[in-house]
């Protein structure tokens, strides 16, 4: 047995498994999206082929395109906080939770659990604790004495809608702090310690050790948050459903609202375009971080 | 194993940093605590209290809020079928999605190059839009409204995310660590299971972790493949109790912390395996 | 002797097997209901299931799809519409936006030539206006027509006259002066919602332009021609505006059902526009405080005027013909006198076709508002069945604007114009 056919049988054995599986519902759903978007659809049945013409709809509908760019920028805003907020803040506190302090196995107990309660509940949840007549925020203020705070109705408050909304996430750091930790418990204790005794103080091994090191990884929870962050709706629906007046809008719960509308071709145009948004940010993320070559 | 140990002397810089880091970690804390705890607190209130103000304590504990919930959702079986589901869909996928990253990373070669690109793009495709194509080709392939069906569904819809996770793990895994194996005649396979799939705990925790979170929490297609009770999981069956206690909100919150305490309870107990298998972790050079 | 011993494993197998398709004989119906867990009519529901698959033992078994809440069960069923899993029965809404997506899908079992087999059900449905409103533009009949509605006011006689208020008022004025005497004695006058598909709020929406001639026929025009710019469609707005900004609770904008009718049972709103259904809630400890229910009136619309809707019918999805007879079945067993009479009992609703009244016990609440609501002087249907779907859902979007004053009453009734045209 020659090495080499060895080598080829184990990669194809490896490889198209996965490949085939992924191509039967991927490249399908892609396919069938970018087909249906050029047909008309709307309700259950799919008629004839009418080009670009819900694409037209998209960008230059007098009623339709004002939600789709609202829904474009909201998705630009939330991917940049993940990139400039979410992650850096993640990152922190990987380093911190990494620097064995007081306590660190219960923080990190607590700080993952968001991540393992379902996001129903904890779009029900956040709906109770932004409720203007009962909720939380409210009481909190009351108690405050804020009378102008606690009197806001969080989630349908122009000023305060989008806001809201980027708070119910953006704090959750747990799960990607311990993604990023498992990758800088693995970095050698000999590097931070020829550091030490060169007289480096912990920010500045963190700064200059550890983050370089960690850089694939926090790369790549830089696109799985921009990504995830792109296919979220369902809490989005639950909690303002785009409102009000479309100022909570995102391209995924567009798309849902169509589709629950059974204008199917113009969701699936709206798809592609969210595809097209998605693959650009990462295109970017990845010459950013430089992933793919190893950070030793 | 990279911990900075702690200096035994405590200068004020030093407790000042300490006591920082306290801080931080207890504002995240507090942030991601408070409404579940608030939550709790709320349901052993009564309705009428609740209604009338947010903060304040229950003059009682109203267990009854429990008995109410309890008895109109019936937890048990919807939880074990995404206990079935998520770990079902977690093995599935890493087995697939270990071996196809290790081949992508280990062999550079133009097609394989290709092989990860199109994986990377199933990470941005928004499956919402393609719900009807999938659901009839599950349907046809007689893996409709079954669990079965669901982890294979899930762990495909995870390849993606596995395969470009791990790739990205396993590319820090030096090349040499299998030559002697080589030299000695060792199948792939063997090397992969024995002595690669050692030293990436790291990696496979974190995909396990990722894909266990992704199958517990999804529910769209969960809606659109279950039709009978018996097959529902726990995603479907809380958006439906939600339909069921609009009138009664200490019912509703009891009803949320039946759903999320043995959630809490399982992961706890859990995550000190997990989180070992991720810290004991590579140790590189 | 391992051989004969398989052989013989086999053979009971093949009994076994053939054993269970004897039993299996039994067909199998799927019902997707939201009349299950605390829905008014839920025990009716599941009483008469019961009934049934005991009547039916061996032959026909109902097993049922509990999906709580309209709008959970209606997401569903048009999903199961447009993946062809359609159930076997279903509950068929007379609300255009709902009816029409069955209707298109085509995949809702045409009862007419079921019924016309059937003599005596056919003498039964004697109902054409009932049996028009459920039959599609190509002629199908997709439902039993099962429940009317007259869709009035509640009002909670209690906190009125705690304001000092002795009936409940009449005309436009007279309700916008009740509303400040509630609201000056520490009540929110009326439950509103702009979540979910607006419900409550639609109502009065409807209240308010129905209770004039031109109103009548704003609502009995074709959703594709219907004209937003009209006198009677931005007044009615105006109204609804001003009951948004200062005469609801605080948490209306962005409330679901479940936040309106919670307010209004517990005490915290003094009105709240809703149909004959809910009746069933006020006496239920689940929903509401004890000795709720004496507390309630039901009233005409300010201006002498009552909703007057088909509210739902029973239809069938099953494909194989097996599985739609058996469907039929019990479609007809829900036409039986004592089924029937539990049914209105339970509702309040009034009949969709000929049945025994002599045993139907309305409650109250009905028994005293069925003939004033006969006698109103306008009647007219609800405000989704006069406009695109697409309009329903914007004013999840848009009711937040008009509660805040960022859009005017004729800034919003163009903004229905612009989607409507374009969707």
């Amino acid at each position: 047995m020659s090495i080499r056919g060895d080598t080829l049988r184990f990669k194809l054995t490896a490889v198209l498994p996965a490949l085939l599986l992924f191509s039967i519902i991927y490249l399908v759903s892609i396919g069938f999206m970018l087909t249906t978007s050029v047909f008309k659809w709307d309700s259950l049945y799919i008629e004839g082929f009418v080009g670009i013409r819900n694409y037209v709809r998209m960008f230059a509908d007098r009623v339709e395109s004002p939600t789709f760019y609202r829904a474009v920028l909201n998705n630009l805003s939330w991917s940049s906080i993940a990139a400039f907020v979410h992650i850096p803040l993640a990152v922190l506190t990987a380093i911190i939770l990494a620097g064995n302090c007081r306590g660190w196995k219960v923080y990190r107990v607590i700080l993952f659990l968001p991540h393992v309660i379902s996001i129903t509940a904890f779009a029900v949840i956040y709906k109770q604790v932004f409720n203007p007549s009962f909720g939380l925020l409210r009481g909190l203020f009351g108690a405050l004495g804020i009378a102008s705070l606690r009197d806001v109705n969080w989630l349908f408050d122009p000023a305060w809608a989008w806001p809201s909304i980027i708070v119910t996430w953006v704090f959750h750091v747990g799960f990607f702090a311990v993604i990023v930790m498992a990758d800088i418990v693995s970095i050698p204790t000999e590097l931070y310690e020829s550091a030490q005794i060169d007289g480096a103080s912990a920010a500045r091994r963190a700064v200059s050790i550890t983050l370089p090191l960690v850089r694939n990884t926090v790369g790549t929870c830089v696109i799985l948050d921009i990504t995830g962050g792109l296919k979220y709706f369902e809490g989005l629906y639950l909690m303002t459903n785009g409102g009000p007046n479309y100022r909570t809008e995102t391209l995924a719960l567009y798309l849902f609202q169509k589709l629950q509308l059974l204008q199917n071709s113009y969701a699936n145009a709206i798809g592609v375009a969210l595809l097209a948004l998605g693959l650009f940010v990462v295109l970017v993320a990845n010459r950013a971080f430089r992933i793919g070559r190893s950070a030793y | 194993m990279g911990r900075k140990a702690q200096t035994s002397t405590r200068s004020p810089m030093s407790f000042l940093v300490g006591a920082l880091r306290q801080a931080y970690l207890l504002f995240f804390a507090a942030i991601t605590a408070f409404p579940l705890v608030w939550v709790v607190i709320s349901s052993f209130k009564t309705n009428r209290s609740i209604l009338g103000s947010a903060l304040s304590l229950p003059d009682t504990l109203h267990f009854e809020n429990y008995a109410t919930a309890a008895t109109m959702t019936k937890v048990i079986v919807p939880f074990t079928n995404s206990i079935i589901v998520t770990t079902g869909a977690v093995a599935l996928n890493l087995f697939l999605s270990f071996a196809a990253a290790f081949a992508i990373a280990r062999f550079p070669s133009r097609w394989l190059r290709t092989v990860a690109l199109i994986f990377s793009l199933g990470v941005l495709i928004p499956i919402n839009s393609a719900i009807l194509p999938i659901k009839l080709i599950m349907t046809r392939l007689g893996l409709g409204n079954s669990l079965p069906g669901l982890i294979i569904l899930y762990a495909i819809l995870g390849l993606p995310i596995g395969v470009l996770v791990l790739r990205s793990f396993l590319l820090s895994v030096p090349v040499a660590i299998d030559e002697s194996a080589r030299i000695d005649g060792t199948g792939w396979w063997t090397i992969l299971f024995r002595i690669i799939m050692p030293v990436s705990q790291s990696g496979i925790a974190t995909v396990a972790i990722w894909q266990a979170i992704m199958a517990w929490n999804e529910f769209l297609f969960a809606i659109l493949l279950i039709s009978s009770e018996a097959n529902r999981t726990l995603q479907i069956a809380i958006r439906f109790f939600l339909g069921m206690f609009f009138f009664d909100y200490g019912a509703l919150f009891a009803m949320l912390v039946i759903v999320i305490v043995p959630i809490v309870l399982v992961f706890v107990i859990f995550q000190e395996r997990v989180i070992a298998g991720l810290t004991a972790g590579a140790i590189k050079g | 002797m391992k051989r004969k011993a398989l052989l013989v494993l086999v053979a009971i197998a093949c009994l076994a097997a053939v054993a269970f398709g004897q039993s299996g004989k039994e067909v199998q119906l799927r019902f997707l209901s939201l009349q299950v867990g605390v829905h008014p009519e839920a025990k009716w529901f599941e009483q008469t299931v019961a009934s049934f698959n005991t009547q039916y033992k061996g032959k026909i078994r109902i097993v049922v799809d509990g999906v709580a809440g309209d709008q959970a069960a209606w997401e569903k069923l048009r999903t199961d519409a447009a993946a062809d899993t359609m159930p076997d029965l279903l509950m068929v809404k007379a609300d255009r936006s709902e009816f029409n997506v069955l209707a298109q899908s085509g995949r809702v079992v045409d009862l007419k030539p079921f019924i016309a087999k059937d003599a005596a059900l056919k003498a039964k449905l004697n109902d054409a206006g009932a049996l028009a409103t459920y039959t599609d533009d190509n002629g199908r009949l997709l439902g039993i027509p099962y429940a009317k509605a007259y869709v009035g006011i509640y009002y909670n006689k209690d906190l009125f006259r705690k304001a000092g208020l002795s009936g409940f008022p009449t005309t436009w004025d007279g309700f916008l002066a009740a509303s400040e005497k509630l609201k000056k004695s520490g009540v929110a006058p009326i439950s509103l919602m702009t979540g979910e598909n607006a419900w409550t709020s639609m109502l009065m929406l409807a209240n308010f332009i129905g209770t004039s001639n031109a109103g009548m026929k704003w609502l009995a025009t074709k959703p594709e021609a219907q004209d937003f710019s009209a006198a009677v469609f931005v007044d009615a707005v105006a109204k609804l505006q001003t009951l948004l900004e200062d005469y609801t609770t605080p948490d209306a904008v962005g409330a679901g059902y479940g936040v309106a009718a919670n307010n209004f049972l517990q005490g915290q709103t003094a009105m709240i526009a809703n149909g004959p259904w809910m009746i069933g809630s006020f006496s239920d400890p689940k929903s509401a405080p004890a000795g709720f229910e004496p507390k309630v009136g039901y009233a005409l619309a300010p201006g002498n005027g009552v909703i007057a809707m088909e509210n739902i019918a029973y239809g069938s999805g099953s494909k194989p013909s097996d599985k739609q007879a058996a469907s039929f079945e019990f479609l007809k067993y829900l036409t039986r006198d004592d089924v029937y009479s539990a049914y209105l009992s339970t509702g309040g609703a009034a009949p969709g076709f000929k049945t025994d009244m002599s045993k139907v016990n309305y409650p109250r609440i009905n028994k005293e508002f069925v003939p004033i609501a006969v006698a109103a002087k306008y009647k007219y249907t609800i405000f989704p069945n006069a406009v695109k779907p697409a309009v329903v859902d914007a004013m999840n979007q848009l009711l937040p604007e008009l509660a805040a004053g960022r859009l005017s009453p004729a800034e919003f009734a163009g903004k229905c114009a612009d989607i409507s045209a374009s969707n």
